[in-house]
């Protein structure tokens, strides 16, 4: 343990060093990851949200702005549609990090029988797995056309 | 002032579970709820069970939940609480911790956890002839944590603990504050130790029930958020 004085506070400051517990910690990490994901997420779902149902509005929404915004299955797709796979990719692992986490606290909390807390948080994490897999798949697939 | 007194009753002696029952009093407004329920213990039905001591708001046993608000009794004032209720008060046992009889609960889940943190001070070098010296800066770091009195308010308020009584609870936190940041004290790394257990300080969801109910004022989610930074960072400042 290292100490030394604040210079505006005087107050010690102590450093704990070496510090494993707390360096190699599940929940710590998680913590954390809770904490900026979600600030990320407040962006990212709000300018979702402005984009779909105030720029283009709501009763503009059509597969055509997916096509433009993602590009088309099989065609090369240009650097501004390859930012928008990439905005919409770290949304959906975000969320569906989050969201995953989330409910795995809330099972911790609630379900009390551990045998029925690692059943529920296995399926529940396959299915997210799943889906986020899907979703990436979707996504850097890009837009079938629309037949008009 | 005419007051109606609703109690949550439990004998688990007669009582399968736990039932309401009212009492009309008549009292002043500056009546305590103590008061109002020593009121029907002493007049009205002496099988009501509380747990009380100083009454002052200084030993910290007579918490309970008042109007779904987590009080000590001798602390809110009957008028108060009437215009809380809009005319009714209801009193029950805190939640979370096994009830023993009427508004009295099992503390030893409570204070398993706070003996869990080791709340003394550990410190095994020789003072020397005089006292352990502190500067009133390194003093006044953990002041807040210093006031509580173990009522249980804070613990018994929060979510978490109610989901699961496993989860060492924020007065535990608060007392581990304490002693985390008083630099005359060496067992700082054992402590985060402790709480880095996953029903430690990370299943602390920063609801604030626990700030809202301290009956010292202790700013509770606060001192919670400053053991986290330092078993984020290992930097106790």
């Amino acid at each position: 343990m290292t100490t030394q004085t604040a210079p505006v506070s005087g107050r010690t400051v102590r450093t704990l060093k070496p510090f494993p517990a707390a360096r190699n910690n599940f929940e710590r990490g998680l913590w954390i990851f809770m904490r900026y994901s979600g600030i990320a997420l407040l962006f990212l779902a709000i300018s979702h949200f402005g984009l779909q149902h105030l720029l283009v509005g709501t009763h503009n929404l059509s597969v055509g702005d997916t096509e433009l915004r993602w590009g088309l299955t099989g065609q090369n797709v240009t650097v501004e549609q390859f930012l928008w796979r990439v905005y919409y990719l770290i949304l959906l692992v975000l969320a569906m990090g989050h969201g995953l986490n989330g409910f795995r606290q809330v099972a911790y909390d609630y379900l009390n029988q551990r045998g029925i807390y690692r059943g529920t948080l296995l399926v529940v994490g396959v299915l997210v797995i799943v889906m986020t897999i899907l979703g990436t798949i979707a996504l850097f697939m890009g837009a079938t056309p629309m037949k008009r | 002032m005419k007051v109606c007194l609703k109690i949550k009753r439990f004998n688990p002696e007669t009582d399968k579970k736990p039932y309401w029952k009212s009492y009309e009093l008549d009292l002043e407004p500056k009546d305590r709820i103590l008061d109002a329920l020593h009121e029907v213990k002493w007049t009205l039905d002496g099988t009501l069970s509380i747990r009380r001591s100083c009454a002052h708001g200084v030993c910290g046993s007579d918490a309970m939940r008042i109007n779904g608000r987590n009080r000590l009794a001798c602390k809110v004032f009957v008028d108060d609480e009437m215009a809380f209720g809009k005319g009714v008060i209801t009193v029950e046992p805190i939640l979370g911790l096994p009830v023993i009889k009427d508004m009295i609960v099992d503390m030893e889940p409570f204070f398993a956890h706070y003996r869990s943190i080791m709340p003394f001070l550990v410190n095994d070098t020789d003072p020397g002839p005089r006292e352990r010296l502190q500067s009133s800066e390194d003093r006044v770091r953990f002041d807040d944590t210093t006031k509580c009195i173990l009522c249980a308010c804070c613990t018994t308020s929060c979510p978490s603990f109610w989901a699961r009584g496993d989860y060492v609870g924020p007065a535990a936190i608060v007392q581990a504050h304490r002693f985390i940041f008083d630099t005359r004290d060496h067992a700082a790394e054992e402590r985060l130790q402790v709480l880095s257990d996953p029903n430690g300080l990370w299943r602390c969801r920063t609801v604030f029930n626990c700030t809202e109910a301290c009956p010292r004022g202790i700013q509770v989610t606060k001192a919670i958020g400053e053991v986290k930074d330092a078993l984020r960072t290992g930097v106790i400042a």
